[in-house]
C-alpha cells in the first residue's frame, strides 16, 4: 500500500475517533456511570501504555540488563512520590537508566 | 492494511478521550470543537482535564487550547529534529524511554484516588499479560478492563487538588 494512503487513512480515522463522542454526546445525555467511566480513561490508558512501554524496553535485554530500565522506573516512582511533581519521573529516571545501564554493561 | 488496522486499534483510546472531553465542550461553538478535537492526544487530554478540574470553564478552555497548541507545535518540531538529527544521537541516551517515564510520572499522583488506583493497576496488569496480542489489541483491552475495574466499588470523593500527594508531602514537611 502506498505510504501516503496509509498516512491519510490513519490520520482521517484518528480524527474521526477524536470527533466521535464530542458530536454524539452533544446530541444525547450520557448516563451517570459513563460520566464516571470517562474520568477513568486517562489513568487506565496511561498505565497501560506505561506498562507496555517498560515491558518492551526490557524485552530482549536478558535478566541482568533488564534491571536498568526497571531501576529507572522504581527511581521515577519514588521521585514522584517524594516531590509530588510528575516531571521528576523523567529528571530522575533517565540519569538512573544511564548509570544503571553503564554499571550492568561493565 | 495491517499497519492501518494496528494504528487505528491503538488509537481507539482517542474515542474514550473524546468522551472524556465532550462533557466540558457541550456549550462551545462547533468550529471550536472541530479544532479542539483535532488536538486531542494523551498529554493534551491530561493537561485539559487538570484545567477543567480547578479553573472556571472559560479559563479552562484557554488552558486546554494553549497547552494543546504548544504540544502540537513541539510535537511537529520534535519530529523534524528527530528526522534530521535522530540517527546521529548516541544510542546510550535511550531517548525512547522518556515516554514510558512520562506516563509513569503522570500516573503515580492518580494512585491517591481509590477508583483511579483500581483502574491503573488493572490496566497495567492486563497490558503486561496481553503484550503479545495481535494488532496492539492488548492496549485497548487493558484500558477497557481498567475502566471497568475503576467503576466497581464506591466512586471517589471530589478532590480540591489534582495533586493530592503533593499536598501530603507539603504538609509533612
Amino acid at each position: 500500500m502506498n505510504t501516503w494512503i496509509v498516512i491519510v487513512a490513519v490520520g482521517l480515522g484518528s480524527y474521526l475517533f477524536r470527533l466521535s463522542m464530542i458530536i454524539l454526546t452533544g446530541r444525547i445525555t450520557m448516563p451517570p456511570y459513563l460520566e464516571r467511566a470517562s474520568g477513568l480513561v486517562v489513568p487506565a490508558a496511561f498505565a497501560a501504555l506505561a506498562a507496555a512501554g517498560v515491558a518492551v524496553a526490557c524485552s530482549g535485554l536478558g535478566v541482568t540488563r533488564a534491571a536498568a530500565p526497571l531501576a529507572a522506573v522504581v527511581a521515577a516512582v519514588i521521585a514522584v512520590l517524594r516531590t509530588g511533581s510528575s516531571q521528576a519521573a523523567i529528571l530522575v529516571g533517565m540519569p538512573v537508566l544511564w548509570i544503571a545501564t553503564a554499571l550492568l554493561a561493565s | 492494511m495491517v499497519v492501518v488496522a494496528s494504528a487505528l486499534i491503538i488509537n481507539i483510546r482517542l474515542i474514550l478521550y473524546s468522551a472524556t472531553m465532550a462533557r466540558y465542550w457541550r456549550d462551545t461553538p462547533w468550529w471550536w470543537r472541530l479544532v479542539a478535537a483535532y488536538l486531542i492526544v494523551d498529554p493534551s487530554c491530561a493537561v485539559g482535564l487538570n484545567g477543567y478540574r480547578r479553573l472556571s470553564r472559560r479559563r479552562a478552555h484557554a488552558h486546554y487550547f494553549g497547552g494543546a497548541v504548544l504540544l502540537w507545535v513541539c510535537w511537529l518540531a520534535a519530529i523534524g529534529v528527530g528526522a534530521t538529527v535522530g540517527a546521529g544521537l548516541p544510542a546510550w541516551l535511550h531517548l525512547e524511554f522518556v515516554m514510558p517515564l512520562y506516563l509513569v510520572g503522570q500516573t503515580i499522583p492518580k494512585l491517591a484516588h481509590p477508583a483511579q488506583r483500581r483502574a491503573i493497576f488493572a490496566a497495567a496488569a492486563v497490558a503486561l499479560l496481553a503484550l503479545s496480542a495481535p494488532l496492539q489489541l492488548g492496549i485497548a483491552l487493558a484500558i477497557a478492563v481498567g475502566v471497568t475495574a475503576g467503576l466497581t466499588g464506591h466512586p471517589d470523593k471530589p478532590t480540591q487538588s489534582p495533586h493530592p500527594l503533593q499536598r501530603t508531602v507539603e504538609v509533612r514537611r
